[in-house]
């Protein structure tokens, strides 16, 4: 099946675009499809693959046009005639006829023998990645001949590392004294989780042996402890009659003591207390009695020192009757007259000096002998007067102030002026002068620099040029492509002559060749022997007919050598062989040689259109016939940069013009509006400078206009202002008069009278003063006098003047009073302390009675001696009544510890006294304790081993954990068996195919791979390696292993078996499109030419399908490859 | 009346999968059979049964673990305090198990034996016996008492019925004749795949294994709840099983890529998630070889989909590449050499003594996956899998 044309109806970014791929049935079935990059060689291979076995779900080439609306179709050339096809972007019966019509896949399927997409790609593509991964498991196969045969058949790659994944999968989970493999490890989890279970699972036996052993232990327990009781018994036995013992012993010390002390009853339980405190409150009522007679003595001493003294105390009643008396104004009368003698004569004597200076002051306000009285004036009378004094005042200092202000802006008004008719026009008119932005001089200046610069982009140029650029300058697209065109073909012309001479060359080192096997191989021909036989032939004949010994010599001469040259023909087949295939090679070269010489000189014929077009090319832009593309694009640049210039001169040099004229009308404007205004138009050349001085003074005038006119209002202003104070200072005089009408001031100007005012208020103050100072005299000759009366019976108990100071009299009297005073109280404290120590003493000698009566009765009935100290005696009573009860607390406890116990064992044990019989049952005890102590850990034990058991859920989760590891491992089995089984089935198809397919796929790849390599690798062999065989190359005569090979030339051999595998499917099953995708990119010329060589033997048996973005392996296919189609994407 | 029918629990029993070793799903399956028992008096209490009734093999042996005895007194106790007897025979499992060696289990459990068959609740009465033979090779029916007139009879039976394939016959027994002997409801026990059978008003109910443990057993998952009354009998399933196993089909025809693969393995195993069960599914992949791509990256992109979905974990993964639609000359060579060479008697002899060493080498609970008359499966599968892995189609 070949493919005859590739339809992109709508794919990627085609649209209705057809590949052809020629017809076929020529030497070779060979298609380059060139394109540059991104040109479209890879959708148009995804487009081909996806018509084979449909679109995929997710495409990548539905950007333009959705992946419903994809469609790709094709012709194919099969055995049963062409057959047309469309693949759509549906998801069902996507693959129809050219109707639209829904076509069974199986009719590609058969068409395809089989192969999916996959397998179609990696058997019938080749790409650079591919050949590179290619030439890499070479090396990782170690050069096993089945994997590379394989490879080269299938096109997949990866054996050797997957089938060495497989074993080690195999051997991980398995292998002989593996210790850490899987099933190893399994196994020895199994045995632990086995004992984990014997030791969880709690069957019945177990649980019943547990629950005796418990039972058992509790037993033990119980009966530990019973011994241990029975021990601790008899030992509280002997004990209790070791201690009846000893208490025994002592209560017979105490009645022994008893013995020796008084008779009488037993004290009572105070006793001591009653005793102890009665003796000490004897002793404190005799030393209380005699601290009280001490007291009674010294008070007696006391009184008879102190005199009272009456008169003292009635004056201390005078001096209390005095200091309550009060005065007229209900103070103290006694306060009141003791500052009274202090404050008199200095109240005297201010008044004398206030009147002094009133006196004066009347005779400055109103005269010499004017009453002051007369001459003060109320308060509010004289504030009054003040006021309107400071009005008066004030408002003629107002009044004055705005007749000066009102002079002022009437001297500032100035004379009066107008403005002239047109002054508006004449400042809009310069407004707009003004307003102009172009600077006509500033143009005249870039236009000078414009032209100079447009003559000098233009020099050099061709005088007409300009009429170039009006005829239309051509592109800087077409002047590339015309030198593009005249440099490909210039190329190809070099490479057609390379090629030539190569071939050349290669024709020389034939005929060299050929002549050299020629002399050294002592060929001989059949020319020869067909000479020497003639020659035989014509001695024989001669000879014959002559029948003389040199004709006899002659022939046999003749026979000789053509036996001997018979021999050597017979003997120089292989190098007649030789020599003819060399011969033929030669011929072939000539071939070659002549095939080159057309091709230069259709190349050089190509190169006349280019040509032709390159030299309109330099008359449209005033160059010579004789100049080449390369200035082109200098010469069109320099003419469009000069013309750019010539034009931005013209039009600077119009943009001048019309700037000029713009100003000039705008000129005149102004000098007419001046005339207007001044009668006479400015002239000259400052007429514009004068119109604008014009509006200059016009604008002043105006300000001055403006400023008389608010100076006028300010002066009305002003005036009104004057009338208004002048109102007010009448109102204030007014006023004024009315308040000192009638009053001794009344004639005085308002100045003075606001001069006097501070005198005046002086006047009033210093007789206020006067009065004030009237009174208070007064009151205090008052006081003085009623103090004087009160205390003159005072003064005379004292026997002091009458007109003694206030101060001193009470002073005296104060003194005398107190002294009285203290005097009788002190008498009374002593007699108060005498009869408190009288009635003391009788109350300390009662207590000590009464101790003595407490004593007596404590110790009634006792036998004591007479004197005896009662702290002494009582403390040998107490001694005996101690002994008494210690006896008793002894007995009592001795009846004590034999309570409870067996009276007649108890008997037996105090009768008992071996020293070491306690001591016996004591450690008998400590035996029975540790005893009983082990039971109970014993009991714990089993406790705890039967809850331990019933805790563990008798084995469930071990049980479960085992079947889940068993059904691992059962699954891990299963895929380590199937595993070895496939490796097994893998290696015995891999032989196979090495036995079935060496032979002819070793030839083949043989031939291809000494191709490839231009020779240098002549053959290929199979070599012994373990069980199976491994690739070699022949180099030199020397073997080198595949995976010794560098990594270029297992490339090459990867390709080679490529190409033997191709050629084993076709033979075997037909052919199909074989597509390379730019897989010479990393081959040089020599080897590049090879590949295409392999190319094109792959060509002939079936159709192949070259992408390159290389123009030169184009170039080089065409000489390689007869009947290339080439195929062009834009 | 109300009922409750379970039978074949066979109480701690392992499940035999992976996913007991899964750190998410092992806790939750952990004594699954106590589980499944807690659950099933749940039931029982939720529903106000009259009764229980456990149909044999309550046990897995005659030798009960005593943890797994008491497990059984305790979930026994809740029935009795809730009010509700249970009713129970032995089967062929658990024939010769001492139930009472420790006294009483429960005063609401009644064994019913040929000595004392029949127990009375309410207006039922129900009628049942279990033998202590691990073998019975005739039916036990002719002893089964006759029907009590006025009351609903209910009989409660270990029987193989007329046989199945995988159980060994127990007290075999003719459907017709269940049917014939005149009790309202049968209920059964021993096999352990569900079946409801009614015919002339009786209704003869096989309520499978509430717990599978195996992908063998996945036709259980249930007790059944039976209502009788006036309107006749009533059978309905009550599920109890924590996980179930599957078999999960996941066709991959037309995925290119292994977002494509992992998209359908997902979609396969969300549609058989459960809400209250968890799943161990067996996955089986069919597809073109490209489509299936390398079994390895199969296996683990299944597992890791599957940890995406909450409650399922994938036990296994098998691949079945899809035949070719034509018997063609198929281009792929070593494929078909490998199938070529395995066909051969040559090579069946050495796969098995190659596998002879390694099945000896494994523990004998699991010899049985390599016995010879599973060798013709291990050769298909391990060519298959050694073509898929190897980027080979098949045939």
């Amino acid at each position: 099946m070949r493919l005859r044309h590739l339809d992109l109806i709508r794919y990627g970014r085609f649209t209705d675009r057809q590949l052809h791929f020629g017809p076929g049935g020529g030497e070779t079935d060979v298609t380059i499809v060139y394109g540059e990059n991104e040109a479209g060689k890879s959708t148009a291979f995804s487009a081909w693959l996806d018509l084979l076995f449909g679109l995929p779900l997710q495409h990548p080439y539905d950007f333009v046009h959705a992946r419903k609306d994809l469609l790709v179709g094709a012709t194919l050339d099969t055995n049963e005639g062409p057959l047309t096809l469309r693949r759509t972007g549906q998801r069902q019966g996507s693959l129809t006829d050219e109707n639209g019509r829904m076509m069974d896949e199986r009719r590609l399927a058969l068409l395809l023998h089989g192969l999916d997409r996959d397998g179609y790609r990696t058997r019938f593509s080749l790409d650079d990645e591919v050949l590179r991964q290619g030439g890499e498991e070479i090396a990782r196969a170690k050069g096993d001949l089945g994997q590379l045969l394989h490879a080269g058949s299938s096109g997949l790659s990866g054996f050797a590392d997957l089938l060495k994944q497989a074993e080690g999968e195999v051997a991980a989970f398995h292998k002989r004294r593996g210790r850490t493999t899987i099933l190893a490890e399994g196994r020895n989890r199994l045995k632990e989780l086995d004992e984990a279970l014997s030791q969880a699972r709690l069957d019945p036996r177990r649980f019943d042996a547990l629950c005796r052993e418990v039972e058992s232990a509790e037993q033990a327990f119980h009966d530990a402890t019973a011994l241990r009781d029975d021990a601790k018994r008899r030992l509280a036995l002997r004990e209790a009659a070791d201690c009846r013992r000893d208490l025994g012993g002592r209560i017979d010390e105490a009645r022994t003591a008893l013995e020796g002390c008084p008779e009488g009853p037993t004290l009572p339980a105070d006793a001591l207390t009653r005793v102890s405190v009665a003796v000490d409150a004897a002793a404190r009522a005799e030393e209380a009695k005699a601290e009280a007679e001490a007291e009674i003595a010294k008070a007696e001493r006391l009184l008879s020192d102190l005199a009272p003294d009456p008169e003292g105390i009635a004056v201390g009643e005078m001096l209390a009757e005095l200091e309550a008396a009060e005065f007229d104004d209900g103070e103290s009368l006694m306060a009141r007259a003791s500052l009274a003698d202090a404050d008199l004569g200095r109240r005297r004597l201010e008044w004398d000096t206030a009147r002094a200076e009133g006196r004066r002051l009347a005779a400055a306000l109103a005269g010499d002998g004017a009453d002051p009285a007369e001459v003060v004036l109320p308060r509010e009378v004289r504030n009054g007067i003040r006021e309107a004094a400071q009005d008066v005042r004030e408002t003629a200092r107002s009044r004055d102030q705005a007749q000066n202000a009102l002079d002022d802006a009437s001297a500032e008004l100035g004379e009066v002026e107008e403005m002239p008719e047109g002054a508006e026009v004449l400042a809009d008119a310069l407004d707009t002068l003004d307003a102009l932005r172009d600077d006509p001089e500033a143009m005249a200046r870039d236009l000078k620099e414009r032209e100079a610069e447009a003559r000098r982009t233009a020099t050099g140029l061709p005088p007409g040029w300009r009429a170039l650029t009006d005829a239309g300058l051509p592109t800087t697209a077409e002047l590339r492509e015309a030198e593009r065109a005249l440099k490909a073909v210039d190329d190809k012309i070099s490479a057609a002559e390379e090629r030539l001479h190569e071939a050349q060359e290669k024709l020389a080192d034939s005929d060299t060749e050929l002549e050299g096997e020629r002399l050294a191989a002592s060929v001989v021909t059949d020319d020869e022997i067909a000479a020497t036989r003639v020659e035989r032939e014509r001695l024989w004949t001669s000879h014959r007919s002559a029948l003389e010994p040199d004709t006899a010599d002659a022939f046999e001469a003749a026979m000789r050598g053509d036996d001997d040259a018979r021999g050597r023909h017979a003997r120089s087949a292989e190098g007649r062989v030789r020599l003819a295939r060399m011969e033929a090679d030669r011929m072939a070269v000539a071939a070659g040689v002549e095939r080159r010489h057309a091709d230069v000189e259709t190349a050089r014929k190509k190169r006349i259109a280019p040509l032709e077009e390159a030299y309109r090319l330099a008359t449209r832009l005033g160059l010579g016939a004789s100049v080449g593309p390369s200035v082109f694009g200098e010469r069109l640049d320099a003419l469009k940069v000069a013309l750019d210039d010539a034009l931005s001169a013209e039009q600077a040099m119009e943009d001048l013009h019309a700037a000029q004229k713009v100003r000039s009308e705008a000129e005149d404007k102004v000098l007419h509006a001046a005339a207007e205004i001044a009668g006479d138009p400015p002239s000259g050349q400052d007429a514009v400078a004068a119109a604008r001085r014009l509006r200059t003074a016009l604008e002043e005038r105006r300000t001055r206009i403006a400023s008389r006119q608010e100076s006028e209002k300010l002066v009305r202003g002003f005036e009104t202002q004057r009338k208004t104070k002048e109102k007010a200072y009448a109102d204030a005089v007014a006023a004024y008069e009315a308040r000192v009408s009638g009053l001794w001031c009344a004639q005085m100007g308002v100045v003075t009278v606001l001069r006097i005012s501070d005198d005046l208020a002086e006047l009033a103050e210093l007789h206020g003063k006067m009065r004030d100072l009237d009174r208070r005299v007064g009151l205090l000759e008052a006081a003085r006098a009623a103090f004087d009366k009160r205390a003159g019976p005072l003064r005379d108990k004292l026997g002091v003047r009458q007109d003694t100071p206030v101060d001193e009299t009470l002073r005296l009297a104060r003194d005398r009073a107190r002294k009285a005073t203290e005097t009788a109280s002190r008498i009374e404290e002593t007699r108060k302390t005498r009869d408190k120590a009288e009635k003391e003493l009788g109350r300390q000698a009662r207590a000590a009675e009464r101790t003595a009566e407490e004593i007596a009765t404590v110790f009634g009935g006792q036998v004591i001696d007479p004197g005896d100290d009662p702290l002494a005696a009582l403390q040998r009573l107490l001694d005996r009544d101690r002994l008494r009860s210690g006896i008793a607390e002894l007995e009592a406890e001795r009846a004590k510890v034999a309570e409870g116990l067996d009276a007649a064992v108890l008997s037996e044990e105090e009768a008992d006294t071996d020293p070491i019989r306690t001591a016996t049952l004591r450690e008998a005890v400590g035996e029975a304790e540790a005893e009983r102590e082990e039971s109970i850990g014993r009991r714990g034990e089993a406790r705890q081993a039967l809850s331990a058991a019933l805790g563990t859920d008798g084995g469930v989760d071990q049980g479960q954990a085992r079947a889940a590891l068993l059904e691992e491992l059962r699954e891990a089995a299963r895929r380590a068996a199937e595993t070895q089984i496939g490796l097994m089935a893998a290696s015995g198809a891999l032989r196979r195919l090495r036995e079935d397919r060496r032979g002819p796929m070793l030839d083949s790849a043989e031939r291809a791979f000494a191709r490839m390599t231009g020779g240098e690798w002549s053959r290929l062999e199979a070599q012994p390696a373990g069980s199976g065989e491994r690739l070699v190359g022949i180099r030199d005569g020397q073997p080198v292993s595949a995976e010794a090979m560098s990594t270029g030339t297992r490339g090459q051999l990867y390709l080679a078996l490529r190409v033997a595998g191709h050629a084993d499917f076709t033979t075997r099953y037909g052919a199909l499109p074989f597509v390379t995708d730019d897989i010479l990119e990393s081959f040089d010329d020599t080897r590049a030419s090879a590949a295409l060589s392999l190319t094109a033997e792959m060509g002939r048996t079936g159709q192949a399908i070259m992408f390159t973005h290389h123009r030169h392996l184009v170039d080089m296919a065409l000489e390689v490859i007869p009947d290339l189609h080439v195929v062009e994407l834009e | 009346m109300k009922f409750l029918h379970v039978a074949d629990l066979h109480l701690d029993s392992p499940l035999r999968t992976q996913a007991a070793r899964d750190s998410t799903m092992g806790d939750s399956l952990r004594a699954a059979s106590r589980q499944v028992l807690s659950r099933l008096v749940d039931a029982a209490v939720a529903e106000g049964v009259d009764a229980v009734l456990f149909a044999g093999d309550t046990f897995d042996s005659d030798v009960a673990d005593v943890a797994g005895r008491a497990a059984l007194a305790t979930e026994l106790s809740r029935l009795a305090r809730a009010g509700i007897p249970a009713v129970l025979i032995q089967g062929n499992h658990d024939a010769l198990l001492d139930l009472d060696r420790y006294g009483p289990v429960s005063d609401a459990l009644t064994v019913l034996t040929p000595a004392a068959s029949t127990f009375r609740v309410g207006e039922a009465s129900i009628h049942g016996m279990g033998f202590t033979a691990k073998t019975m090779a005739e039916s036990l029916l002719p002893r089964y008492p006759r029907p009590e007139p006025g009351r609903w009879n209910i009989g409660l039976m270990h029987t193989s019925l007329d046989g199945t394939a995988g159980h060994d016959r127990y007290a075999p027994c003719a459907l017709a004749d269940l049917v014939d002997h005149g009790y309202e409801y049968w209920a059964l026990g021993h096999i352990h795949k569900r079946a409801v059978h009614e015919a002339e008003g009786t209704l003869v109910v096989m309520p499978g294994i509430p717990q599978g443990r195996n992908i063998r057993e996945t036709e259980g998952g249930s007790a059944t709840l039976v209502e009788i009354d006036l309107q006749g009998v009533r059978a309905r399933e009550v599920p109890l099983e924590l996980l179930r196993f599957m078999r999960v089909p996941v066709d991959f025809s037309g995925v290119a890529d292994q977002a494509g693969r992992d998209a359908r393995l997902r979609t396969a195993l969300e549609a058989v998630a459960g809400d209250d069960v968890m799943i161990a599914a067996r996955l089986e992949a069919v597809g073109s070889p490209t489509e299936l791509g390398d079994p390895r990256m199969m296996e683990a992109q299944a597992r890791e989909a599957a940890e995406a979905v909450t409650g399922v974990f994938v036990d296994r993964v098998r691949l079945r590449p899809a035949a070719r639609a034509l018997d063609m000359e198929a281009a792929d060579d070593l494929a078909s050499l490998m199938l070529t060479d395995a066909a051969t008697p040559g090579f069946r002899d050495e796969v098995q003594a190659q596998l002879e060493e390694l099945r000896a080498a494994l523990p004998t609970e699991i010899r049985d996956v390599l016995e010879d008359d599973r060798l013709d499966d291990l050769i298909a599968a391990g060519v298959e899998t050694m073509a898929l892995r190897l980027g080979t189609g098949s045939s």
